[in-house]
């Protein structure tokens, strides 16, 4: 299975859910195994890390991937002690690991407790706030809930207006009848349990419908009239008004509940206030209060509920809460929302009949735009705007392509004056006759007809739209589409041509012709003999018929073919270097009766056999022509690299194979460089071109003093494995060395031109350092020997500080310098006084003489 | 034979040549425009599709669409494809492939000689990746250039014969770096570098994705979330790409989200998405006061221009703020194309001087006539001089003796001047050792720290020790970083002077597999 995968569902996809929170077990976070390995561990975490960058290539991941990265480095000091071999510290996060975790799940347990207060309720939202805040996966955050008996549940949602308009009137009678709520004013005595409200109104012993309320009405109805009858009258009017009683009932209910809400009652006070003064049964208080205590955020009230209507864009449905149940003595806050509310509406009114007004389509669309961004909800608004049509384009024009792949029709057009909105086109087509309108043909995606019908008259139609209204429609045409017949191939054989293509099936036929003449055709290819060596025109076109039966011929399509006979090979080819040029070859051949030589390169020996003959297309597909200038009994070649040179001869469109000649390129070797390094001389340079080897010859001494060569090959592996040569030479010879490259060919070895290097005899100095004199005045001695006698030119003898032997004259300061010092012989200077650690060392600036370092010890004063 | 200039950027590259006239032009890709996507499809394990064609498959295939592949460069990340494996060398040499295939149907000639440019940010590992990605496309590498470099070059050749000193800040797709350039005498030197690798209008696009999603879902609650569907992000990514485009001219521009077959139109204007993004500019003006202080510290006070670079300078944001925080007007100089375009420059001029180095001063002649440029104007070529520096402090990893701790010993420090080399001694610690390692790390981030964690490693490799020697052997060994910021390293023996064997991979791959993967993806189609 694919790891990246696997991991981004194991481990980045769980740790995304718990709010980019990786995962704290470093096991899961690395995909680490038990035992803990060094090796399997580095391989683990390494992978990790790769699967990490590649996850940050995708949006959703940044974060985490982010954070992940920033952890690792502080955890970098114990992967880096595992990769050492020492696992210890990891084994102990690990164990810290789940200790955490434990930790985490106990915070969270606590703090779900809290939410969920005296009600043992919470959201969904926040069971999942609270997880990701504590870094544990939302399912495992309702598990612990779940754990903790805590009800998750959406609070119920309450009504924000009363479903009678009158209600505060009602309100008024029941507290002036001195009636708990309206169920106790219906059933009064009859009501003797717990009631529920909430999903429908039930109570024990009692039915609140019509016939209930019917019931009341009739009471009164038998009660003298006084005050009290009128606000029962009152209270019976909004019982049966078209209002649904039980919600009349709930909507009660509520507001006592956030009126007490408001005077910042507990929740538990809520509870009992429900259950003991309102007599509603525990589980339908339990959510009323729930749900009255997260509808306002912890109290606010009205205010808050203007203020999220406004918030949400539903002014409209703001301002006819403020008209319907406001107070008069609710909060300032909910006054001045209200106010804000009915003024934008005002506003937002104003523009809409404006627009209404308005004959300039794309004004009225920016007046409404304006009005809706006043009023989210503005009545009318958005149907109105949606019917608002967009100017039409200002011209269409088609063009007809014609194209390998078939025919198509472009259209293009302006777009449309109107800016406001989002303006789009439609595009149709028809046949026949202009389209009426945006539905009236065949629509067509992207401005494009990639397939028109063929030779009937067609028109196109460009509406501009906008949310449901369409301008009227501009039409071009009619365009008449009549494509040329396709995959038109010409070919030419020896003295015959023949001619191939596909005709569109609406064509009524084919015209062809060359230079001018009719050439009999069938619908789909001729066949026709004419002379050889000459280049004949053909024009390929195809017949319509037109709407009154006359014959349309289209363009045509050109093509020319020179027939002629087929070509003669070459039989025999030879192959000599050019003296003048190391990487051209002469191939000598005798020309063949008919056609022209051309020389190829293959890289694997020709597949053809000789004289065969295949079309010239198909030989360039697999070879490569040399480029060739012509030279005395054939051609003169740069093949450039090794292969088969093979002789083509061509003619017409084909060629015939001829003979071939193996080429090996051994061009001279570059850039050959020889340096002597003590008794040896090492050769470097650039191996020659497909050299298998190359051969090494070398000679001691002065030329022409007769000393023997020796000669030496040399594969490629031995010289790249080496890094170069070395060739035992003696110290005090000159030597010459020379190296060419070599091949085979068949059967024989060839070999290159060589290049030489030479390089001066050189006399080795051997010295010494003897340090000597009495105590106060130390001196330092270069006592110099040589095979035999010499004399070196400039002789330098350098201190450098520190522990760093000098490379060079450079490197360190010069204590002394002396000019043609004769060899053997010795020269003395006073010892220099240096305080810590210096190295001494002696150079010679002298072509042949070369000075060879005593041991190590006597230059490096350790002090 | 003519060379060519590549810009090998993390968004658009573009490839150049000198034309007839002597002037750097730039070729179109088959699909005729300059610059190409880059961006690689695999339609199979050995068909790949480059460019346009591939960035439109991204919306429909995601998953064997890869892009911002040059963020990648120098890391050891590969990415699985139809079961392949692909280094980010090898997607790098798709793209490569498909401009030198593209280049050689419009010039008519095989496109083999390339200077390709990187971030002047851009370490040694990342040079050195972009340098065997240029191989593995079966490309000859004539040089690695700095991208401001490039850019210098061709603002140097549109402004000759002035002595200048110019900012150049290049915010690109994917990086963005500052440098400060001295021009004088047809001398160029870079004074110092900064720069940040990943940040660049592909971050741009990513907050207008992440505001769009947003947007989709506060209109949507009960929708998933867009960016779960790699579809859907790769369609926001490009609707995201477009509208930050539109608003370069444009003011206010609607994008319609659709996800889960849900629609939201979203408006976004110029100043929403600038207040969006503003902590990413900033970044960029804070590293841009950085490379000014650090040129302060070299005696650079003065600027004559600020050269923008980078197709994301294009956001008028960008010039506006730079000139109230700098005081410098900013000059636009086809920031799309510039650095191809210099580069080509380069590709030029550099094989001009090596053929001159060579002795082969009538192929040089040829080259020059053929451009058709004066005696005076090749005199000029043949004795440019470019100065470049270090863009990150490097060095190796040294041992405490006493308590075994690892640390880095930095040898060259950033904006030292290149080429660098710097030696070291090494002992061997035991008896009979045979090998002994090297470690080279380069600074991470942006200024110099010896702890290891705060370093890259870049290149490791080990030494060979001759039989028998005892502890305490003596080897000098030498770190060189070369003008184009690409490492070298050699190893000396210390009692006789003589070279050690060293087996040196600066970066993830070594020669032999650059070499397979040459010779394997030789065998793709690329189109
Ligand atoms: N008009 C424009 N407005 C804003 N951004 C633009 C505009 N045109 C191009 N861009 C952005 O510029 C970036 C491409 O610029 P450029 O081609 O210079 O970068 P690159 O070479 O791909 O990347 P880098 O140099 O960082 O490697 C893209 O992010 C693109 O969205
Ligand atoms: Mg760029």
């Amino acid at each position: 299975m694919n790891t990246d995968e696997e991991y981004r569902r194991a481990v980045l996809e769980p740790a995304r859910a718990a709010g980019d929170q990786p995962p704290e077990d470093l096991r899961v976070r690395y995909m680490l195994r038990e035992p803990l390995e060094p090796a399997a561990v580095a391989a683990a975490v390494k992978q990790v890390r790769q699967c990490w960058r590649r996850a940050r290539g995708q949006l959703k991941y940044r974060r985490l991937v982010d954070r992940l990265e920033a952890e690792h480095r502080e955890l970098a000091a114990v992967f880096a002690a595992a990769e050492r071999g020492d696992v210890r510290p990891l084994a102990e996060r690990l164990r810290g690991g789940r200790e955490r975790d434990e930790r985490r799940r106990e915070a969270v347990r606590a703090r779900l407790a809290d939410a969920a207060g005296a009600l043992r309720m919470v959201t969904p939202a926040e069971v999942e706030a609270i997880a990701r805040a504590a870094g544990v996966p939302a399912d495992e955050g309702r598990a612990l809930a779940a754990v903790e008996r805590i009800d998750v549940r959406e609070p119920d949602r309450l009504p924000p207006t009363a479903p009678y308009a009158a209600y505060p009137k009602v309100r008024e009678s029941l507290d002036v009848l001195g009636r708990r709520h309206l169920p106790d004013f219906l059933f009064g005595e009859r009501l003797t349990g717990p009631m529920r409200v909430l999903d429908g109104f039930a109570a024990a012993g009692v039915t609140l419908d019509a016939a209930a309320v019917e019931a009341a009405v009739a009471a009164w109805a038998r009660r003298s009239r006084d005050t009290s009858t009128t606000h029962a009258g009152t209270i019976l009017a909004g019982l049966r008004s078209d209002a649904d009683p039980s919600e009349l009932v709930r909507y009660d209910i509520v507001e006592r509940l956030r009126e007490r809400a408001r005077q910042r009652a507990s929740e538990r006070a809520l509870l009992r206030f429900a259950m003991e003064d309102l007599g509603i049964e525990p589980g339908d208080a339990r959510r009323l209060v729930f749900a009255i205590v997260r509808e306002s955020g912890g109290g606010g009230g009205v205010a808050a509920r203007l203020r999220a209507l406004l918030d949400a864009g539903e002014v409209y449905a703001a301002a006819e809460m403020a008209d319907g149940g406001l107070d008069n003595d609710a909060p300032d806050e909910a006054a001045v929302l209200a106010a804000e509310a009915r003024r934008r509406v005002e506003a937002a009114v104003r523009l809409r009949e404006q627009a209404a007004a308005e004959t300039d389509p794309d004004r009225a669309w920016r007046l409404l735009a304006d009005a809706l961004r006043l009023v989210g909800d503005l009545p009318g608004a958005a149907e109105l705007q949606r019917r608002l049509p967009p100017e039409p384009v200002p011209a269409v024009r088609a063009d007809v392509d014609v194209t390998a792949g078939g025919t198509t029709v472009r259209l293009f057009f302006e777009p449309s004056p109107s800016t406001a909105g989002d303006v789009r086109y439609h595009v149709v087509r028809r046949r026949d006759r202009p389209p009426r309108g945006a539905a009236d043909g065949e629509p067509l995606v992207g401005g494009r007809d990639e397939r028109p019908p063929v030779n009937a008259p067609l028109y196109y139609a460009v509406t501009a739209v906008r949310g449901e209204a369409a301008s009227a429609p501009v039409v071009t045409g009619p365009v008449v589409v009549r494509p040329e017949p396709a995959d038109v191939a010409v070919a030419a054989g020896d003295g015959v041509v023949t001619g191939r293509w596909r005709l569109p099936a609406e064509a009524a036929g084919v015209r062809v012709t060359r230079d001018g003449h009719r050439v009999p055709a069938t619908r789909d290819g001729f066949s026709e003999i004419v002379p050889n060596e000459a280049t004949h025109h053909y024009l390929i076109a195809a017949v319509y018929l037109d709407a009154d039966g006359r014959e349309v011929v289209t363009p045509g399509v050109r093509r020319s073919a020179a027939p002629s006979a087929p070509p003669d090979p070459v039989f025999e080819l030879a192959a000599a270097p050019d003296p003048a040029d190391p990487d051209a070859l002469f191939v000598r051949f005798d020309p063949p009766g008919h056609g022209t030589v051309e020389l190829v390169l293959t890289h694997e020996p020709p597949p053809w056999p000789r004289s065969a003959l295949l079309p010239v297309a198909e030989l360039r597909g697999v070879v490569r022509r040399l480029p060739s200038d012509p030279a005395p009994g054939g051609l003169r070649v740069r093949p450039g690299s090794a292969g088969w040179i093979m002789a083509v001869t061509v003619a017409g469109g084909f060629a015939a194979i001829g003979a071939h000649h193996r080429h090996v390129h051994l061009p001279p070797p570059g850039r050959v460089v020889a340096d002597r390094r003590g008794g040896h001389v090492h050769l470097g340079f650039d191996w020659p071109g497909d050299a298998a080897e190359v051969e090494v010859a070398f000679r001691v001494g002065r030329s022409g003093d007769g000393r023997p060569v020796t000669r030496r090959a040399v594969t490629r592996a031995a010289y790249d494995t080496q890094g170069g040569l070395r060739l035992p030479v003696p110290e005090d010879e000159p030597v010459e060395v020379t190296v060419a490259a070599v091949g085979t060919a068949g059967d024989g070895r060839l070999t290159g031109p060589a290049v030489s290097a030479r390089v001066a005899a050189r006399t080795v100095v051997a010295y010494e350092l003897v340090r000597g004199g009495p105590p106060w005045r130390r001196s330092l001695t270069v006592r110099l020997s040589a095979g035999r006698a010499a004399r070196i030119g400039r002789l330098e003898l350098v201190l450098r500080e520190g522990r760093v032997m000098p490379h060079r004259a450079g490197d360190g300061e010069t204590v002394q310098v002396w000019e043609s010092v004769p060899v053997p012989g010795e020269v003395t200077v006073d010892l220099p006084r240096v305080a810590g650690p210096y190295w001494l060392r002696c150079f010679a600036d002298d072509d042949v003489i070369e000075l060879g370092d005593p041991p190590v010890r006597s230059l490096r004063v350790a002090k | 034979m003519a060379v060519y200039g590549i810009d090998l950027g993390t968004t658009y590259s573009c490839i150049a040549s000198i034309d007839d006239v002597g002037r750097p032009a730039v070729l179109r890709n088959l699909e005729g425009t300059d610059t190409t996507p880059s961006v690689v499809y695999f339609e199979s394990g050995d068909n790949v599709v480059v460019g346009a064609t591939a960035k439109d498959t991204a919306v429909l295939d995601p998953g064997n669409v890869v892009s911002l592949i040059k963020r990648d460069m120098g890391r050891d990340v590969t990415r699985r494809i139809h079961g392949i494996d692909f280094k980010p060398e090898e997607l790098s040499a798709f793209i490569l492939l498909k401009l030198a295939t593209d280049a050689r149907t419009s010039a008519g000639e095989e496109a083999r000689d390339v200077v390709i440019t990187v971030p002047a940010y851009f370490g040694a590992a990342e040079r050195d990746a972009t340098h065997k990605a240029g191989r593995i496309a079966g490309l000859n590498v004539i040089d690695i250039v700095s991208e401001p470099i490039a850019a210098a070059i061709t603002y140097g050749v549109l402004n000759p014969d002035a002595d200048r000193t110019i900012l150049v800040y290049d915010l690109g797709g994917g990086t963005f770096d500052t440098t400060v350039i001295a021009l004088r005498g047809g001398h160029i030197e870079v004074v110092c570098t900064d720069g940040d690798h990943e940040l660049g209008g592909a971050d741009w696009d990513a907050r207008i994705v992440e505001f769009l999603a947003e947007r989709f879902l506060a209109e949507h609650p009960g929708a998933s979330d867009p960016l779960d569907d790699p579809q859907t992000e790769q369609q926001l990514r490009r609707d995201a790409e477009d509208a930050k485009k539109s608003l370069t001219t444009r003011t206010v521009h609607t994008v319609r989200v659709m996800h889960d077959g849900r629609v939201a139109a979203v408006e976004l204007t110029r100043e929403k998405l600038e207040d969006l993004t503003r902590d990413l500019l900033d970044r960029t003006i804070e590293i841009t006061g950085r490379t000014l202080a650090t040129a302060a510290e070299k005696g650079v006070h003065d600027y004559d221009d600020l050269v923008l670079v980078g197709g994301s300078t294009k956001m008028p944001v960008v010039a506006a703020r730079l000139e109230t925080e700098l005081g410098l007007r900013a000059r636009l100089q086809d920031p799309d194309l510039a650095v191809a375009k210099g580069a080509a420059l380069y590709a030029f001029e550099e094989t001009y001087r090596r053929l001159v180095r060579e002795g082969a001063a009538e192929r040089a002649e040829e080259m020059a006539n053929r451009a058709g440029l004066s005696a005076e104007q090749q005199r000029q070529i043949a004795g440019r001089t470019i100065r470049t520096v270090a863009s990150h402090a490097f060095g190796i990893v040294v041992v405490d003796r006493e308590t075994g701790e690892e640390s880095v010993a930095h040898l060259v420090h950033a904006n030292d001047e290149l080429p660098a080399a710097r030696s070291e001694d090494f002992f061997t610690v035991f008896d009979d050792q045979d090998s002994a390692d090297v470690r080279v790390m380069e600074q991470a981030g942006s200024v110099e720290s010896p702890d290891l964690l705060d370093n890259n490693e870049i290149a490791a490799g080990d030494i060979r020790i001759p039989a028998g020697k005892r502890a305490g052997w003596p080897i000098e060994v030498t770190f060189q970083l070369d003008a184009s910021g690409l490492l070298n390293v050699a190893a000396v023996e210390k009692e006789k002077g003589e070279r050690l064997d060293l087996k040196i991979d600066v970066g993830g791959m070594s020669e032999e597999e650059v070499e397979r993967s040459r010779t394997a993806l030789s065998r793709v189609q690329v189109s």
